[in-house]
């Protein structure tokens, strides 16, 4: 399993525009892929896990993976998690 | 007449169609084992034919009304196919429920859960999934709606409400405008509608039983007015009315890449105050190419850590990056009457005169020191100003100043790539600031008036306040004599002075406030191209 942690920069957190990023990412990899805020962790190609997490700007986030795109698949989200996304 | 809330602007005169929807019943009957596997199926010929329809639907408000509202629709779909969602359907469905039930149970908790969360956006996520969940069930239960894109000449339309996928298949040119019983101007129904301008009004409860199909109505979407059955001296006075408004919107927007030039020739620079990141497009819709005031609160609001320089940095940059220009970066203006959890703020009984704006910054000076490294460091996307709020003595400045210097050291110390224009200048909003402005002017490269503070600090009268706030005058001569006196000692000085305050969004005080010499205006987007109108329409 790979493990990255990130900080969420975008001000607003992740909310719904933000989530749909996420999980149209996450989707595109052949791997089991989960995010962890605080104390929940969620399945980062289902958008209403996604969106309950209500990540808010300065948290940090857990990403993991694992299956055949495991590494791709956290390098690609933690890009996506640490910038902010254009509004 | 009947009186609503208008959430947008307009008027609409046509016949109303009544749009109401069935109540879908679903039963809570079990199923035998072996219907199971038959009702899985079902569940996923549902699924495939609703994705079908609200494909159909956004590629239509795409073309007609463009993509951000098409996201709205996209989000549903990705309810849809969500693998938790559909897991949990399944689920039911599999312990022997019916697939509607099924779908009304997930689709409930699910809309439950978003509306517990504690952020307004995502509680409104909660419309959304059931809007989802409706059209799943309808399919199940053979009740398909009619679609309001089936209609065939203009109507209003009278409902109770509408939802996300209604109002996403509205089109100007069939309604012509909206009455809800329920709704706010942040409803989504609002939202849509303005982007779309069809006049609409919300809050007019029971319209929906006391209103004949087919009847004639005049919506008005400013006033929230909904005149039934108007005569012919009522809709004239409304036509009229309608006319006016459509020019005034029409010469408005050929405003927007105009020039904003006095008639005799006289260039002035106006700008737009921003508060957030979502202001940045709302500022380049009204033609602004300058931002005379940036407001950096919102990244330290409603939140329980400090913002970290890396986020301030990546916020900064968003907007440097859309108006090269120039940018006006005011540091954290905050006081006692905000909670900050972060920050150790004893309790004050006057907030407004107390330990804020720069008098806070100068006590924090870890928090000042790393907010002056991000707004340096995007100076290298564009030009840049600084701008110290509440300044009334010497100290503060130079302290300020001193800090700024040391940051920005540091910074090619460490190799940052940094810009060439990096202008630093200070709020004039205190009466002792205003009034020693000849011995400031020698050590900034600007002024910028915040007169909202100016004013209430001069008058002694807080505007807010209802039984003193008639003392609130903009226009009195101790305001004017201030302006002038700050003017002079800027122009004396060779540096230029802007206003950043409400009057600058003023039309009525445009003149007054250039005759005195205002080298700059910025003003809250909405008041841009009137005030701009303005300029066009004056000799100085």
């Amino acid at each position: 399993m790979i493990k990255q942690v990130v900080t969420i920069t975008n001000p607003t957190g992740i909310h719904a525009r933000p989530a749909a990023y996420i999980v149209k990412l996450a989707s595109q990899f052949d791997a089991t892929i989960r995010l962890a805020v605080r104390d929940k962790e969620v399945d980062a190609k289902s958008i209403v896990s996604v969106m309950t997490l209500a990540a808010q700007a300065g948290e940090e986030v857990y990403v993991s993976a694992e299956g055949n795109q495991a590494e791709a698949a956290v390098h690609a989200l933690v890009d996506l998690l640490s910038k902010p996304f254009a509004e | 007449m009947l009186q609503g809330i208008g959430v947008s602007s307009g008027l609409g005169i046509a016949r109303v169609v009544i749009f109401q929807k069935g109540t879908l019943k679903v039963s809570a009957g079990k199923l035998a084992a072996h219907e199971i596997e038959a009702e899985i199926n079902k569940f996923e010929q549902a699924q495939a034919e609703a994705k079908k329809d609200l494909l159909k639907i956004k590629e239509q408000v795409s073309l007609t009304v463009g993509k951000e509202k098409a996201d709205i629709i996209e989000a549903q779909i990705m309810f849809l196919d969500d693998p938790t969602v559909v897991a949990e359907i399944n689920n039911f469905i599999k312990s022997g429920h019916n697939a509607p039930y099924a779908v009304n149970q997930v689709v409930e908790a699910q809309a439950c859960i978003f509306e517990s969360l504690p952020i307004p956006e995502m509680q409104e996520r909660a419309v959304d999934m059931r809007d989802m969940g409706r059209r799943l069930m309808s399919i199940l239960l053979g009740q398909k709606e009619i679609s309001l894109s089936e209609l065939t000449e203009k109507a209003v339309l009278v409902a109770h409400d509408l939802t996300p996928s209604d109002t996403a298949q509205l089109s100007k040119d069939k309604i012509v405008g909206i009455v809800t019983e329920v709704g706010s101007r942040t409803s989504h129904t609002a939202i849509l509608a303005r982007s779309l301008g069809i006049p609409t009004v919300v809050g007019v409860s029971g319209i929906t039983k006391t209103i004949r199909h087919g009847v004639l109505v005049a919506v008005d979407g400013i006033t929230g007015e909904v005149f039934v059955n108007p005569d012919e001296t009522m809709l004239n006075n409304l036509k009229q009315k309608m006319e006016d408004f459509a020019s005034e919107q029409q010469q408005l927007e050929g405003l927007v890449s105009q020039e904003a030039v006095t008639v005799n020739g006289i260039s002035i620079r106006l700008a737009a105050n921003i508060g957030k990141l979502n202001d940045i497009i709302d500022a380049k819709k009204v033609g602004a190419r300058e931002i005379g005031l940036f407001r950096t609160e919102f990244l330290y609001m409603d939140r329980s850590t400090l913002p970290t320089e890396e986020e301030q940095y990546q916020a900064y940059k968003q907007v440097v990056e859309a108006f090269p220009d120039r940018v006006i970066i005011r540091t954290l203006d905050i006081g006692g009457d905000k909670e900050l959890p972060y920050l150790k703020q004893d309790k004050e009984l006057n907030p407004f005169l107390g330990k804020r704006a720069i008098r806070l910054t100068l006590a924090e000076k870890d928090l000042f020191k790393a907010q002056l490294r991000a707004i340096l460091r995007v100076s290298r996307y564009g030009n840049i100003g600084i701008m110290f709020p509440m300044i009334s003595v010497m100290e503060e400045l130079q302290a300020s100043k001193k800090l700024l210097e040391e940051a920005k050291n540091k910074l090619i110390a460490e190799g940052v790539v940094l810009g060439n224009t990096v202008e630093v200048g200070m709020m004039i909003e205190t009466p002792a600031a205003a009034l020693t402005a000849d011995l400031f002017s020698k050590e900034v490269d600007f002024f910028s008036i915040g007169t909202n503070d100016l004013i209430q600090y001069t008058m002694a009268a807080d505007r807010i306040n209802e039984q003193v706030a008639y003392l609130y005058q903009p226009t009195h001569p101790a305001i004017t004599r201030m302006l002038e006196n700050v003017v002079k000692a800027a122009h004396e000085a060779g540096i230029w002075v802007g206003i950043c305050g409400e009057m600058a969004g003023n039309p009525e005080l445009t003149e007054h406030l250039l005759k005195i010499g205002i080298d700059e205006l910025s003003m809250t987007r909405g008041a841009l191209l009137k005030v701009k109108q303005k300029i066009r329409e004056i000799t100085l």
